[in-house]
């Protein structure tokens, strides 16, 4: 960057900060992250968002700028590792690649770049790599394909890997999040056998064996979560009274807009709808879980992963839906979804997630 | 077909581009032409573990069970419908008879897609419509196109016709 745009974008900064200390607003933590975006200070972006979020957890826009900022700095990495592949390849580079494209959440390119190192190499920690980005494909799409083909993988890096304890922890992993423990216990049992008297690992097995008896094999629990979209531990969609306080003021701003019919937070099997009253409001909250519902599932069976946005437009209007981990919020407008509608969206899941984590 | 389709697939970030019957039977289809959609992650993972057949059927149940869900409300069929997933989106909009799709990179808005598939839908239905009007700009009385193509210069001169025992059955042959 040239003298004079650094320089002014620093003044900017400097002024934005100041505006902060006087007013720790949401809006003015991400004034001051986006000056930092044009000074190119990735770092300072990741340290303004971070400490904004620790204010205001869940806000739609700082977390959206967050999330930008650490795929940027992701993305450079990866980049820079692809160029020091192609000169010299060695097994440290490979591993770095496949883990920073798994914590980017490009799981696809990650299966890939450990395919070619699989491919590349004969080296047997491909193979739990090419295990862990089926897992991860798994716990995003919660497909079963992917997690018994995770299942096999991970099997070959145990036969091809012994001593290592990284396969046995992903076939660990991978058993209890779908509530099969007499695989579980297996894994465990194994682990035990390679760290003798680790308590944690005592834990899991006291817990796997309590559990073991009676339960399903490792591929019809993989078939469950596929028919549920549901892991053991998720938790129940039931709406808490605490997510409703917390999400109320933000339908009452959203159905403020005039081109807004209704705003609509839906969680298990209760629903807040603000612009609509009676069994009009009723209808459109029950089509607003049934859209959201079918849509998960599609998602899922085409390899498409988790539903991050929903979007209808018709005669109607427009229907633009955001589901979230707990909970689902949807917009019925006039006109066109503007991008406020979504980032609205995204901040009513956001406090509803935010609410529902001080609760448990 | 592919003069519908391959505007779309042209764009970076997209996958594949298909046309699919209203029941999920795939009618054409071409994959992404752009550096960003050749051999993208998302082709592989299409070809790896869904077939188009399938894809198509799956889109189609899933835009029967929208439609089901919105006509609780008494509203119309959605004419456009997107889903955003974490590893891609769909975009999916209404033609005659048909649904256009769209898969593209999750990270890119489907709003970049609206005036172009607009425009496909426009080549659907042009194509459609000068396929709907070519047997009556020839006359009733035409004869029907044979099997081989026809050679513009022997069709052109009456003589060099020559005529098959078939075109007129009251004739003895001799």
């Amino acid at each position: 960057m040239k003298f004079l745009p650094k320089w002014s974008a620093r003044k900017r900064a400097r002024a934005a900060a100041k505006r902060l200390g006087a007013d720790p607003s949401p809006e003015n933590y991400v004034t001051l992250a986006r000056e930092h975006v044009v000074a190119g200070d990735l770092m300072e972006v990741l340290r303004v968002c971070s400490e904004g979020l620790e204010l205001h957890p869940g806000h739609a826009e700082l977390t959206r700028v967050a999330d930008r900022a650490r795929s940027l700095q992701l993305d450079s990495r990866v980049q820079s590792l692809g160029d020091e592949l192609a000169l010299a390849p060695r097994p440290a580079l490979w591993r770095e690649l496949c883990d920073v494209l798994l914590e980017c959440g490009k799981l696809q390119r990650a299966e890939e770049a450990a395919q070619d190192w699989h491919d590349a190499s004969t080296d047997t920690e491909a193979v739990y790599y090419l295990a862990r980005c089926r897992a991860e494909l798994f716990f995003d799409s919660r497909r079963a394909g992917d997690g018994r083909k995770a299942w096999e993988y991970s099997k070959s890096a145990v036969q091809d890997m012994p001593g290592d304890t990284r396969p046995l922890e992903l076939q660990y992993e991978l058993a209890r999040s779908c509530g099969a423990w007499g695989e579980a216990r297996t894994a465990v049992a194994k682990l035990l056998e390679l760290s003798p008297g680790n308590p944690e690992l005592e834990v899991r097995f006291r817990n796997a064996a309590a559990r073991a008896h009676g339960s399903r094999s490792i591929v019809r629990a993989l078939a469950e979560v596929e028919q549920t979209g549901r892991f053991v531990d998720d938790r129940p969609e039931e709406a808490s009274a605490q997510a409703n306080v917390a999400v109320r003021p933000l339908l009452q701003s959203l159905g403020r807009d005039p081109e807004v019919r209704a705003a609509i937070f839906q969680r298990g099997g209760t629903a807040l709808v603000q612009g609509l009253h009676g069994a009009t409001a009723d209808r459109t909250a029950r089509s607003v879980r049934e859209v959201v519902q079918c849509s998960r599932a599609s998602a899922r069976r085409m390899a498409l992963g988790r539903p991050l946005e929903i979007c209808l437009e018709g005669d109607f209007g427009t229907l633009l839906l955001s589901p979230g981990e707990l909970g689902a919020a949807a917009v019925w407008s006039r006109g066109r979804a503007t991008r406020q509608h979504m980032a609205a969206l995204q901040g009513i899941s956001g406090a509803a997630g935010a609410a529902a984590g001080g609760l448990a | 077909m592919r003069e519908v389709l391959e505007p779309l697939a042209l764009i970076p970030g997209v996958h594949l581009t298909a046309m699919v019957s209203s029941d999920g039977v795939p009618i054409a289809t071409l994959n992404g032409l752009s550096e960003r959609g050749t051999g993208g992650s998302t082709t592989a993972a299409l070809d790896a573990d869904t077939d188009l057949g399938s894809l198509a059927a799956q889109v189609a149940g899933w835009v029967g069970e929208i439609d089901r869900a919105v006509g609780q409300l008494a509203w119309n069929p959605p004419e456009r419908m997107v889903l955003r997933a974490s590893q891609g989106a769909i975009v999916l909009q209404r033609g005659p008879n048909a649904l256009l799709l769209v898969w593209l990179d999750s990270n890119i808005g489907a709003d970049e897609l609206r005036v172009p598939m607009d425009g496909a839908v426009a080549r659907m239905q042009r194509l459609l419509r000068s396929v709907g009007t070519a047997p009556h700009s020839t006359g009733g009385d035409s004869v029907p196109p044979g099997a081989l193509p026809s050679d513009s210069t022997l069709s052109s001169e009456p003589s060099a016709v020559q005529p098959s025992p078939l075109s007129n059955p009251g004739q003895n042959p001799q």
